[in-house]
């Protein structure tokens, strides 16, 4: 089975997003040069994008429309007194001594148009409808191709949507895409290939194809963060430090022990996350992700952070997201001081019988275990989940930052979704064997159990990272 | 798919996969990257290509080595154990001391329990497969296995073996029929050497076999025995006759006949055989056939990260087609043929022209009203037809402008469009041409300041290209046309005297900010902040209609109702305007809010004083600042804003009375001129004290006139 390869140019007035609109279009960071002066790209520079190996779709970036005025006057020059075919006109003109001088880049675009099956015509919506748009518009209809409007900088509060879709309607546009190249809407792409689809169904197999290839891709992304998160999570409430009972010292410093391991782990999760996602280390750090410099800035055991995702940070020791264990509270030795007990941990170990042996026997050792509580398993979810969404939503062609409005509605979605966490990480705090935290020295291998397991909570957590999106998601 | 990818070579995939697992790159591997990129095939195909040939499969393949070894070994051992407990089972059961063999129990002893695990092994199957590995003799050993291999083999290769072992052998359908067949083959171990044992025993003593009951009829027995011998006969097996089985009766004599103990010893063999190990041996080959299958139709799960992450390098989506059409100019920005005109700058005695080009038409009124200027109003050029209409009134006119005015908006992006239009323009008069560029803060809402200055750039190179003068092109924003900003456009037509400009008063205003510092407390009130700003707010009070316009304040009325809102926007719209360093600082985002908020407070008593008294302002500025303050800089930040101004509440209310003061000593410029100068004069300095304030603001005050002396010199 062959697919019938579709050639697109990609044109427009100058500055409106055209390369950034390949780039989003092919995934491709590298592509071609994005700036926010007039006339960035002045070649016609191609791509493609390949479906198993093979080319399927050609897009074509050309250099800007800039004088379109100038150029209609010309081809109307051309015409003369004779009522001649706009495209013999045009291709009449591309063959003139003025396609290679003045209006040399428009000539460009307009030869790329000519070769291509579509061209996609890119606005900037923030832009008002002016009468070089108009001449432009009336242009391309001269090259008697299949156009589709696409409307850039959708999300932008400036950008004038429906003017722009009364103008196109006046044009008879009717398949109008709006594709935010720097705020990605996970539908945008599919509605932009649906839109080419209805003006050129020679093509519809391969944007059917195409359409389902990036379902599944997304998917598939969807499902790995998912599981990143889960391997992520049973680090680390299976994660165990020692502390002597009644030591003060030795207390606090087992914290901050248990403390960096975990936030050191969450750090590599968030790089794998980013590296998934193809994201390198220069381009995640523009604003429009939750991080700075590629890592969370509020630190995982802050109380800023649990209280940014709307989880009560109520005792004191859920500020400090770790609590002592616990055991002590059953076997009658209630020590003092700093060995708070959280009701919710207690509850959660007491069910689960199986080192309670050994804890018992720690206990007559004179030690006592320490682990993250059910918060600081919560808030380590939120925060890869939210990553997770802000990555899949984010394109690869932003150069600025976004300004975006609050993650709190989100943030008390998220959370209220995750109120129970799943059962598996209550097993997990009981298998100390499970977490790969803190002894890198002499690795242990994880076992089907934690395999299974880890399938268990990737599953639950794959079922928030799908949940729709009330609200644009978008972060400060 | 391929044929060509074998299991073990999928398992060595695994093996990889489960070594770069934790990292948070994938192993570099170039070279084994790109032999596998030029595989043909899908991308697990690929992924095995790249697997076989990076560097660690190497180092990994004796470890898979190993692992099967040991794994080989720990079953051997199971068949061993096996093997001794069915003939331990065969001795138990049989070896009673007298010879004297109880039928039910020596077939109880040899078939309750393994029915009872198999009946259990179906159930398991049925319902949890998962469990398996938990639940079965298999899982057990595979658990042993897995903990063995794991504590001989201590490198992080054989850990990674062992997890990709595990993971594929111990689940889903090759783990549930791989963990089954090593149950079935143990059973069958056992049963073979239990039926071994029967016969060795039987072989070599003589039994008597006897059935005994205390509470159940004979015939019951009897009936019994005939059911259960009846698929061992089937086979062929000896099994004991109605009267063979009643001469048994253990309560009579027994009968010690040869062929009675010949159909005894074949029902007991024949049922360990047909009930033990026949169901295991046919289980066995049904695990190992699904197995085998089941092997077969294994995928890599692509959807693993670990092996996501690599997609893009091993099985790109896009591939570069190069540059088709290449730039042949090779000149960046505007067309050279616009800047070979020459303008003859002829005089006219005319009015100057104004004209605005592909703008909308802006917030104050059009044509802005200049002291002195009566505007040529040429109107707003949006398309062919008005700029045709321009040029053709152009042309037209005997008595020509005396200078054109194009006000080009910011927001749009210069092109040669416009550029062959002012040119043609220029031409069509022939006198001097000015630029105004409005609309900046409407750009700089829609991104950072730097695009703003790029952008600025940009129109001075179109204005470069079509010959007006670098000093004829000013940033003017008519949105906010203010006293200062009339006087210079007026200024630039040459018109003279059109408006006083600002007197300097800056000394005076830090002046005031020191005296009032020397009576405050460590954390002034808002009431004491306020009466600061008021008197800085006094000292500008002649030029008070063009700074009051930044607070864009609603009538008296309005200002009731919206008081929150307004103070906040207030100090919004001061916090924007501070450079982008100073964004980042907490510390004067803060202060900028409290100019801000404070000088909405100042301005609002300067227009309307009667209103403003009856409002309750107090409790509303602290509002209006912490939630800009908020919105503004990251949360964590805002966090460390909220303790450090606990501490420091002097220094921030000095920096913004010292904010809000440069704000009004340079009120006339456009707001992007006004964060230049402010990046330029505020640095970090210690307002704590009375003492240092002094010193901090002197240091202030000299940088902005050098700041002031680059403007003028520019």
């Amino acid at each position: 089975m062959s697919l019938a390869v579709l050639r697109l140019a990609v044109v427009g007035h100058t500055n409106t997003g055209k390369t950034s609109l390949l780039r989003t279009l092919t995934r491709s960071v590298d592509f071609g040069e994005v700036s926010p002066r007039p006339a960035t790209t002045r070649q016609v520079e191609g791509t493609a994008i390949l479906l198993g190996g093979a080319a399927v779709m050609e897009l074509y970036d050309t250099p800007g429309l800039e004088d379109s005025i100038g150029l209609l006057d010309l081809l109307d020059g051309l015409a003369g007194k004779r009522r001649a075919d706009g495209l013999e006109v045009v291709r009449q003109f591309l063959d003139s001594r003025a396609a290679k001088k003045r209006v040399g880049q428009e000539a460009k675009a307009l030869r790329q148009v000519l070769e291509c099956d579509m061209a996609l015509y890119v606005i900037d919506a923030r832009v008002r409808v002016l009468g070089k748009h108009r001449d432009e518009l009336e242009i391309l209809a001269r090259c008697a191709k299949p156009v589709v409007p696409v409307l850039n900088f959708t999300a932008d509060p400036a950008a004038l949507v429906a003017l722009w879709r009364d103008q196109l309607a006046r044009t008879n546009m009717h398949a109008v895409a709006e594709f935010d190249t720097v705020v990605v809407d996970e539908m945008s792409e599919q509605r932009l290939f649906e839109k080419m689809r209805i003006l050129l169904d020679t093509h519809a197999a391969t944007l059917d194809a195409l359409i389902e290839e990036r379902r599944e891709l997304r998917a598939t992304l969807m499902r790995a963060s998912a599981d990143l998160t889960a391997d992520l999570l049973l680090d680390a409430a299976a994660d165990v430090v020692q502390v002597p009972v009644d030591d003060e010292p030795a207390l606090e410093k087992g914290l901050e022990q248990l403390r960096q391991l975990v936030r050191d782990r969450e750090q590599r999760s968030v790089e794998q996350l980013l590296g998934l996602h193809q994201f390198r280390d220069k381009d995640y750090d523009r604003g429009d992700t939750p991080l700075v410099n590629g890592q969370w800035g509020l630190d995982l055991f802050s109380p800023e952070a649990v209280k940014q995702f709307g989880l009560k940070a109520g005792s004191a020791a859920a500020a400090g997201a770790l609590v002592g264990l616990m055991l002590d509270a059953m076997v009658g030795g209630v020590s003092g001081g700093a060995m708070t007990v959280a009701g919710a941990t207690v509850g959660g170990l007491l069910g689960a019988g199986r080192t309670h042996g050994r804890r018992l026997l720690d206990r007559a050792r004179g030690t006592t275990e320490l682990r993250c509580d059910d918060n600081t398993l919560r808030l380590l979810a939120l925060r890869q989940i939210m990553l997770a969404r802000s990555l899949l939503r984010r394109g690869h062609a932003a150069v600025t930052p976004v300004a975006a409005p609050s993650p709190t509605g989100l943030a008390e979605t998220l959370q209220r979704s995750l109120k129970r966490l799943p059962s598996a990480l209550d097993q997990a705090r009981t298998r100390p064997t499970w977490t790969k935290l803190g002894n890198s020295a002499a690795p242990r291998p994880a076992g089907p159990g934690r395999a299974a397991a880890q399938a268990n909570v990737a599953r639950a957590i794959l079922q928030v990272l799908q949940r729709p999106a009330d609200q644009p998601l978008m972060f400060p | 798919m391929s044929p060509s990818v074998a299991f073990r070579d999928r398992l060595l995939a695994e093996s990889v996969r489960a070594l770069e697992h934790d990292g948070s790159q994938p192993i570099d591997a170039p070279d084994a990257e790109a032999i596998a990129a030029a595989t043909a095939g899908d991308f697990e195909t690929r992924l095995v290509a790249r697997a076989r040939v990076i560097a660690v499969a190497d180092r990994l393949e004796p470890a898979m080595r190993n692992t099967g070894k040991v794994f080989l070994g720990i079953v051997a051992i199971g068949v061993l154990l096996a093997a001794v407990a069915g003939l331990s089972a065969a001795r138990a059961s049989l070896g009673a001391d007298n010879n004297e063999v109880n039928v039910s129990w020596a077939l109880g002893g040899l078939l309750a329990v393994q029915t009872i695990m198999l009946l259990a092994w179906v159930v398991v199957m049925v319902k949890t497969p998962t469990s398996l590995s938990s639940l079965s003799l298999g899982g057990a050993a595979f658990g042993v296995a897995r903990r063995m291999a794991s504590r001989w083999h201590r490198s992080a290769e054989n850990a990674a073996v062992i997890e990709a072992t595990g993971a594929v052998f111990a689940r889903g359908a090759i783990g549930r029929w791989t963990l089954s067949s090593i149950s079935h083959a143990l059973w069958l171990v056992f049963n073979a050497s239990c039926v071994l044992g029967v016969v060795l025993i039987l072989s070599t003593g003589l039994y008597r076999f006897v059935w005994e009951t205390t509470i159940l009829p004979a015939d019951a027995f009897t009936s019994l025995t005939r059911a259960t011998a009846w698929l061992p006969s089937q086979l062929g097996f000896p099994t004991p006759s109605v009267d063979q089985i009643a001469a048994s009766d253990g309560s009579l004599t027994p009968d010690l006949s040869e062929a009675t103990r010949h159909a005894w010893s074949g029902l007991l063999i024949g049922s360990v055989v047909t009930y033990g190990l026949m169901p295991r041996l046919g289980l066995l080959v049904l695990c190992v056939w699904r197995q085998t299958r089941a092997r077969r139709a294994y995928r890599l799960d692509t959807s693993r990260p670990g092996y996501l992450r690599l997609r893009s390098r091993l099985m790109p989506g896009t591939k570069s087609l190069g540059v088709i059409d290449p730039d042949t100019d090779g000149e960046g920005g505007l067309d050279p043929v616009v800047r070979s005109l020459v303008a003859s700058n002829r005089t006219h005695g005319g009015a100057p022209a104004l004209l605005g080009v592909e703008i909308e038409p802006p917030a104050t009124p059009w044509p802005p009203s200049v002291a002195g200027v009566a505007w040529r109003d040429l109107g707003f050029v949006d398309g062919r037809a008005d700029r045709q209409r321009v040029l053709g009134e152009l042309g037209n006119g005997s008595d020509g402008p005396s200078i054109t005015v194009a006000v080009c908006g910011l927001t749009t992006t210069p092109d040669r469009g416009i550029a062959a239009f002012l040119g043609d323009v220029r031409q069509a008069t022939g006198v001097r041409m000015a630029m105004v560029l409005t609309g900046g803060e409407a750009l700089r809402k829609r991104a950072d300041g730097g695009q703003l200055a790029t952008r600025v750039d940009d129109w001075r190179a179109l204005a470069d290209a079509i010959g007006v003068a670098a000093g004829d092109v000013i940033e003017l924003d008519l949105d906010h046309l203010t006293d200062v900003s009339a006087a210079k456009l007026a200024s630039l037509l040459g018109v003279e005297g059109a408006a006083a400009v600002a007197h300097r008063r800056i000394e005076d205003a830090f002046d005031a900010i020191v005296d009032h510092v020397r009576g405050w407390p460590p954390e002034p009130d808002t009431k004491q902040q306020v009466s600061l700003h008021q008197a800085i707010g006094n000292l500008y009070r002649p030029e008070m209609s063009s700074w009051t316009q930044r607070f864009r304040l609603p009538d008296a009325a309005g200002l009731k109702d919206n008081l929150p809102e307004t103070l906040r926007a207030g100090a919004q719209g001061i916090v924007a305007m501070l450079p982008r360093r100073l964004k980042a600082d907490t510390r004067w985002v803060a202060s900028g809010a409290i100019a801000g908020a404070l000088g909405c407070v100042t301005a609002a008593a300067l227009l309307s004083p009667a209103a403003i008294v009856a409002l309750p302002m107090w409790s509303v500025v602290g509002a209006a600042i912490t939630a800009v303050v908020r919105a503004t800089v990251s949360s964590d930040a805002a966090g460390a804003a909220e303790n450090a101004s606990d501490g420091s509440a002097r220094g921030d209310a000095v920096r913004g009375a010292a904010l809000f003061a440069l704000l009004l000593e340079l009120q006339g410029r456009d707001e992007a001129a006004i964060t230049r100068i402010l990046d330029d004069v505020v640095a970090d300095a210690d307002f704590d004290t009375p003492d240092n304030v002094q010193q901090s603001l002197d240091a202030m005050r000299h940088r902005l006139d050098i700041a002031l002396a680059g403007e003028a010199a520019s």
